[in-house]
């Protein structure tokens, strides 16, 4: 005997949500998973530089450094600064040997620091309009979209922006 | 506390996320579906992935797969709904079981998904389950932590405040 209430019955097609809320939800996943009270909280590399100064005014003007921090010594000096760059934070400080040793110091970097960013292509023109030069020029790889700068303090700047996560295509 | 992640069940995330763009669509459809609201199909869709990561970081699940996200996400909705406060006094005063029987005629689709969407969340609950979700009544049960027969008893409340709203919608003989 039928019910009445079978005319309810309904399966449930795939949809996919909005690319945005796509996006966001997988990065919660990967911190949910990944980011835990007991482990370290954050990494905040230094770079050996030069001159502070100009290179926290460079990182400003090529990158969109932002919360600036400047420490200084009585007579004025700048011995320390940090920078964030979204989620990045990172410091920079002056080259003090044998403890500190920039990349001029050395005749090349050692840590290239690596950049995940939404537009590595305008994240790179940007830059470059503000002194940086181009390493290896942004190209599309497997794993993204991604280049590597220069910057005139000798350090190394990998640029990318990784593969979105697709959902499956609707059904015409 | 939690526990550092394990390599093996890093491996077990890493799985997860090949899973993740076949299966959110099949989770938030099912929610959008269910509860026709986008905003709250995103949220609850997110606890269920979010609930996935942790359970393989605490080491609770090795394996995620579709259906069982299918089957947590149901119990977020179900949660959800009985959250509403007005799930449990509608619940105690829906009397008239008998209303529904000998009841049936055949009823408009379009008139008993709107009749659903207008019960109490306790009402809408069984019934989505029942007969949107086509569970048996044990699984129903299950979902709601409610005994075989207080469920069975809920579903006959549930079908008379159904026949009663659509009737009263005017899904009924005139």
């Amino acid at each position: 005997m039928t019910d009445p209430l079978d005319v309810l019955r309904a399966d449930a097609p795939a949809e996919n949500p909005p690319p945005r809320f796509v996006l966001e939800l997988a990065q919660r996943m990967e911190r949910e998973f990944f980011d835990q009270a007991d482990q370290v909280q954050a990494g905040v590399p230094c770079l050996v530089v030069t001159d502070i100064s100009a290179a926290i005014d460079f990182y400003a003007s090529a990158f969109g450094a932002v919360d600036i921090e400047r420490h200084r010594i009585p007579d004025g000096t700048i011995v320390y600064a940090e920078f964030r760059l979204g989620a990045f934070r990172c410091g920079v400080a002056g080259e003090e040997p044998p403890y500190n040793r920039s990349p001029h110091m050395l005749g090349g970097s050692t840590v290239p620091i690596d950049l995940r960013v939404p537009d590595v292509d305008a994240f790179a023109a940007r830059a470059v309009a503000a002194g940086a030069r181009v390493v290896i020029p942004v190209d599309d790889h497997t794993y993204g979209r991604s280049g590597r700068l220069g910057d005139p303090f000798g350090h190394h700047w990998i640029v990318s922006t990784p593969p979105r996560p697709t959902i499956r295509q609707e059904q015409a | 506390m939690s526990v550092p992640a394990r390599s093996d069940a890093v491996e077990s995330f890493r799985r997860l996320q090949e899973l993740y763009p076949v299966a959110l669509p099949e989770v938030y459809g099912y929610l959008r579906r269910r509860c026709g609201d986008p905003c709250l199909a995103e949220d609850l869709a997110a606890d269920t992935f979010l609930q996935a990561a942790r359970s393989l970081r605490d080491g609770q699940v090795t394996l995620v797969t579709t259906p069982w996200l299918m089957t947590v996400a149901r119990h977020k909705l179900v949660d959800h709904w009985r959250r509403d406060t007005r799930a449990t006094q509608v619940l105690e005063s829906s009397g008239g079981a008998d209303y529904v029987d000998g009841w049936d005629e055949h009823l408009d689709a379009m008139i008993a998904q709107e009749t659903l969407r207008t019960l109490p969340p306790q009402q809408r609950i069984v019934l989505t389950l029942r007969y949107v979700d086509d569970l048996p009544v044990a699984l129903v049960a299950e979902h709601i932590d409610r005994t075989l027969h207080a469920t069975e008893a809920l579903l006959v409340r549930a079908r008379a405040a159904f026949r009663r709203a659509y009737d009263a919608i005017g899904g009924g003989p005139r």
